[in-house]
Order: C-alpha cells, then structure tokens, then sequence
C-alpha cells in the first residue's frame, strides 16, 4: 500500500507519521520525504507500507495529526484512490 | 516581558484561573512569573498529581485543564496523567520546562526529549523556539485541545526561551491546523439512510459512549431517547449521559455490564452508536459482539468508524446533528417490552450477604443519601467497577472514573480537581487499598487547600480485580496480590491530618453513610471488606459478552468462598 501525506512543517512532523504508521501495525518499506523548498511551509511524504489492517482506517488515523492537510492512499493493484485527509480534518 | 510573563499572560487570556503544577530548575522563570499573576496555583506532592488533578478539573468542568512541571523527572511524572486525557478525550494543557535551547540535544542535566516521549499520548506537541511565539503558541494548543475530540497538547518551553524578551504582543503566527473551531454535521445522504435504517429496524437498540458528553450532545441524546423511546446500553465513560435509572436504561454493557445490557446487544438487529469507540472491555469477543446488528456510528472522529466494526451508517461530524435527526418515534413495543424483562429479571442484587461490610450495599445506600448533584471520583479495580454499577449518576461529569487508561492513582487527586471546579458541593473519591497507595501523598494538599473530600477507602488487603482474575482464570495460583501488610490507613491519614475512622461490620454502614455526606471534610472512611468479594456479573477475558459468569455460575471451589 503506498501513501502520500501532505504537512504543514511543525517540529516532529516527521516523527509523529512514522509513529502512527508504526503503532498502527504498519511496516515501513519504502519513504521519501520532501520540502516543496528549503525552509519551506509544508512537506510531503510518499511511503510504501506494508500491513494486514485497512488502508482507509489508517489514512484517516494520519489524518487526525493536527499538521497534516491531506492523505491520498493507494491499494496497489487495485489503483483505487482516495482522499481521506480532507474529510478527517473537516471533523 | 519575558517569554515566562508572556506564556503566564496567554493562559490569563485563555481564561485559566488554576494550574496545577510543582517547581524545579528548568521552570524557575515561569514560576517567578506566576509571582505576579492572579492564576491560582496549586501545589500538589508529586507531579503525576498535578496531571490527573488538572485532568480530574477539566472532566469536571468540561474546559481545559492546565497543570505544568519542570523538565526530566517532572515531565516523566506527568505522562501517566496526559495518556489517561488522551485515552479518554480530556482537554488540557500540559506546560513542561524544558534545558535552554544550547543544551538540548546534549543529555544536559535534566534534560528529556519529552517532546518524543510524548508524542503517542498527545493531539499535539510544541517546543516554544522563540520568546515571540509564545503567546500564540499558547493559544493554538487550547484551541487544539478543546476542538474536534478534545485532548492534551503539550507545550515545552527551554529555559532560556522563558528568559528572553517576548515584547508585549504576539508577532508571528502558528496556527496548524486549517479545520474550524465548528463541527461539520454528518452528510445528509448519510443522515437519510440512517433515518430508513432505524425505522426499518425492529430491535434496535442505542449504545451511548462518552463522545456524547465531550461533544456536548446530551441535551439532544435525552430528547432522542424520549422520542424514540430506544431501549439503551451505556459504556463506563457515558454513565449518566441520560440518567442512569431512567426506565429505558438497561444500564452498563461489557466485561461487568449488566446482564440485561449485554443480552440487548446480543439480540439487536440495529446498534445505533452514538460517539462510543467499541472498546474491547465493552465488546467482549468482537467478532460475536451484536452479531445480528447493522450499525449506525456517530462519531466526531472519522478515524473511530470503522476501525474495529464496520458502519453500516457512518455519520461523521456533529453528534447534536445527528442525534437531533434520528430522533423519530419507533414502533418497536414487543422488542422494548422483551428488554425490559431483562432488567427486570438480572436487576444486579446489591443485598448483604453477612455481617461483614459488602460495598455494593454501601455505595448504593451513599448514592441514595448523597446530594444528586454529588462527584464520584474512582481509582481503578473491583470498587470503581462497583461505582459503576450501584451509584446512580444523572450526569456523566459528576462520574470522575479512568476509563481508557485504567489507572491506578487517578482518584485521589481528580477528585481534588473536582474539589477545585465544583466548591460547596460533595465530591467523594471512592479508591481501593492497592490505588490510594499510588498517589497517597496528596492528603498533605488536600489538607493544605483545606479540600472537604470525602474518601472512601474500600480495603481487601488484596490487588483485588487481579485476585479475582487470578482465582477464576489461573487455577487459584496467587501471584503477588497479597497486600495483608498495608499500613493502618486511619492512623495514616490522621498522621496527615485527615480525620478517619473505621467501618469493618454491615451494621455500621448506615452510620458511617450519614457521616462521610454530613461532612465535615476532609474525612476518610477506611471500609474493611471480604479479602475475597468478587464484582459481578464477569464476561471472561476473549469471551462473548453472551457468556456472563455471575457468583451463581462458578463452582463454589472456583469462587472460594466469596459467598
């Protein structure tokens, strides 16, 4: 499962995804994490993650990070999008 | 100013009037500010205190709990207080000291990355890297606490930081997170289809969590309750949320819920969720759990739908929304009816069994005797269990109990903190002899602040939940229970200027009731009870919450004795 996450930079930023991916039974295989600039505002992370949990529970647990603006999940095979970070900031 | 002035200020801003915290090196500049504030601050003897006082404050009173200390040790103390907010939804504000910023990153005397440490535990977490910030910082964490589901943010501030000159008006902006302080109602399609899958249920029952109360939707949940006239179960956290000998109530589901609560869910063909989490402790063996039920969740966290049962209706959003919506008179009579045999035939039975004390008796007869608008606080183990199950609350505010967490010390100083929001009314911690020993230090501030708390210690010289675990799943192998060498509490508790007395026949239950609500306070009750009282009813651990076990249902050898 590949995930992309956009954040808003705040100290930890970083830390605080991997701690979800990992406490919510996620394994990190693959990661890149970018600044649109140096000393830029947001962030933007893909990972590829492996687990047995459902993919949509997991992007609406990053989701609830203060920092993050959106999460977009993909299913591998099935390339099925979507774009839960929206909905859970909204709550 | 300096950034201690200005973070003092800020708090002052937020509308803070008590804190609770201790001292030390690294936060010496913010309690020099305190010097010259109005916040009230209250000195509590260790700081895991400072952090269940401040969240005890804020169940209380629904607002933002503050309690601060300094860095390192102080900070590792406070953890166990910030988890329990978290795992609970309790709004606070936790201000840590912090080594100056040259120093960190450097195992400086002291010095923790409780940032780290803490990120698990926290909605979110901020060190204050300059003076300027600060005020704004402040104001974003109390926003963020108290917005969405409410809970701890952490604010860690360096020494140095606290030092240097923030000028007098905030000049920069950290402001996160984009959402609203208001809460989206649940989509209309949704609200639709939720509205076609109640009518079309014919057993459907309501599953209040406590998210209701955290999302202040209990007006609206009482008027769904009387419109619908839907039968209810309640979680730990949401006893009260309608009050807990209304008619439809069917009392608490779960490991110790009721039988009539737990045969309910079992049968349903609709759960109707409103802002509960299906906590293992509630659920039993989820896959068996309602196993008949569609399920409609209101939740105010999109990520709770879904994550252990499927939604067959999720409304995300606000509760007052979707409560308000639903609420639709149900022709559901024989369904009702059958529910309420239920209660009427497992009514759980608080009756004496000998001349010793059974603390079901005493709690129901203080619930009976108390003002209605008494606080409950609880530790945790065999008596908060009993406080569940016998005390009648009318709201879920005026029931202080760690439900997420389970920890052991909460008590104490939560009910301390709900001393602090709620003067001139009765605030009782019932703790166990196992709790009141974690945080026991605190009778010195109880009796500093001249607290009118009443305690009731419930004794069976024994860690008595785990006994209990231990007698019916471990073969009777005790391991490390043993507690028959505690100290005499009421010569402990004199010792710190509490007055105690003693309560160890049935006899003098009746008299020691009218005493702990006569007052005056602080007083401590030290009840003496069976070594080997039992709570029940019991789902047993990884069992469907259909197999309830009761004191009928174990062998005699099994139960050793407890009748």
């Amino acid at each position: 499962m590949r995930i992309v996450v956009r954040v808003r930079r705040a100290e930890g930023d970083l830390e605080r995804l991997l701690g979800v991916f990992r406490r919510r039974g996620w394994q990190v295989s693959a990661l890149e994490a970018r600044s649109a600039s140096p000393g830029g505002s947001t962030m933007t992370v893909h990972a590829t993650l492996e687990g047995d949990r459902s993919p949509e529970v997991l992007a609406r647990q990053v989701g609830r990070l203060v920092e993050v603006e959106s999460v977009h999940v993909d299913e591998g095979e099935s390339q099925v999008a979507r774009l839960a970070g929206v909905r859970a900031k909204e709550v | 100013m300096n950034g201690a002035a200005a973070l003092v200020r800020a708090l002052e801003a937020e509308g803070v009037d008590i804190v609770f915290g201790y001292p030390g090196g690294a936060i010496l500049p913010v309690y020099d500010a305190l010097v010259d504030s109005k916040l009230r601050h209250v000195l509590v003897r260790h700081e895991q205190a400072a952090a269940f006082a401040a969240n005890g404050w804020a169940r209380a009173t629904g607002q933002v709990g503050v309690c601060m200390a300094t860095s390192g040790p102080g900070a590792t103390n406070l953890v166990t207080g910030i988890a329990d907010a978290f795992a609970d939804s309790v709004p606070m504000v936790i201000i840590t000291g912090q080594v100056g910023t040259g120093l960190m990153g450097t195992d400086a005397f002291q010095e923790l990355d409780v940032l780290g440490m803490t990120m698990p535990i926290v909605k979110h977490g901020f060190v204050v890297r300059r003076a300027t910030e600060i005020a704004d910082v402040v104001h974003e964490a109390f926003r963020i606490a108290r917005t969405g589901r409410p809970g701890p943010v952490l604010i860690d501030v360096p020494k140095d930081i606290a030092y240097a000159q923030a000028g007098d008006r905030p000049q920069s902006s950290v402001r996160l997170a984009s959402a609203p302080e208001t809460v989206a109602p649940p989509d209309a399609d949704s609200l639709a289809r939720g509205i076609r899958a109640l009518e079309r249920a014919r057993r459907p029952l309501l599953y209040v969590g406590g998210g209701v109360r955290r999302g202040r939707a209990i007006p609206e949940l009482r008027a769904l309750v009387e419109t619908t006239r839907l039968p209810f179960v309640s979680t730990l956290m949401a006893l009260g949320s309608v009050p807990t000998d209304h008619p439809l109530s069917l009392g608490m589901l779960g490991m110790h819920g009721t039988k009539a609560a737990n045969y309910a869910v079992q049968e349903c063909d609709l759960l109707l969720c409103a802002c509960a989490r299906f906590d293992d402790r509630a659920t039993g063996k989820l896959p068996e759990f309602a196993p008949h039920a569609e399920v409609i969740h209101i939740d105010i966290d999109a990520a709770e739908v879904g994550k252990l049962r499927r939604a067959n209706v999720a409304l995300v959003g606000d509760a007052r929304v979707a409560l308000r919506e639903l609420a639709r008179p149900l022709d559901i009579e024989p369904w009702r009816a059958r529910c309420l045999d239920w209660k009427r035939q497992y009514l759980l039975d608080p009756s004496p069994r000998d001349e010793r004390v059974h603390a079901p008796s005493l709690l129901r007869r203080l619930s009976e005797r108390a003002p209605r608008d008494t606080t409950f606080a609880c530790d945790v183990g065999q008596h908060q269990m009993w406080v569940a199950q016998h005390v009648r609350f009318d709201s879920p505010d005026r029931h202080l109990t760690s439900g997420g967490l389970g920890a052991m010390g909460f008590g104490l100083p939560a009910a301390m903190g709900a001393c602090f929001a709620r003067p001139g009314s009765l605030v009782v911690a019932v703790s166990g002899d196992g709790s009141i020993m974690m945080n026991i230090q605190e009778l010195t501030t109880i009796v500093r602040y001249a607290l009118p708390l009443r305690i009731v210690l419930i004794d069976n010289r024994a860690l008595g939940l785990v006994r209990q675990w231990q007698e019916l799943f471990h073969e009777e192998r005790y391991s490390e229970i043993d507690l028959s060498d505690n100290p005499d509490f009421v010569r402990v508790a004199e010792a710190f200027g509490v007055p105690a007395f003693r309560v160890d026949r049935a006899d003098q239950v009746d008299p020691a009731v009218e005493r702990i609500v006569q007052g005056p306070g602080p007083l401590l009750c030290h009840v003496v009870i069976d070594p080997m009282a039992n709570v029940w009813p019991l789902v047993p651990p990884g069992a469907s919450n259909s197999s309830m076990l009761d004191d009928d249902s174990v062998p005699r050898s099994a139960a050793g004795g407890a009748q």
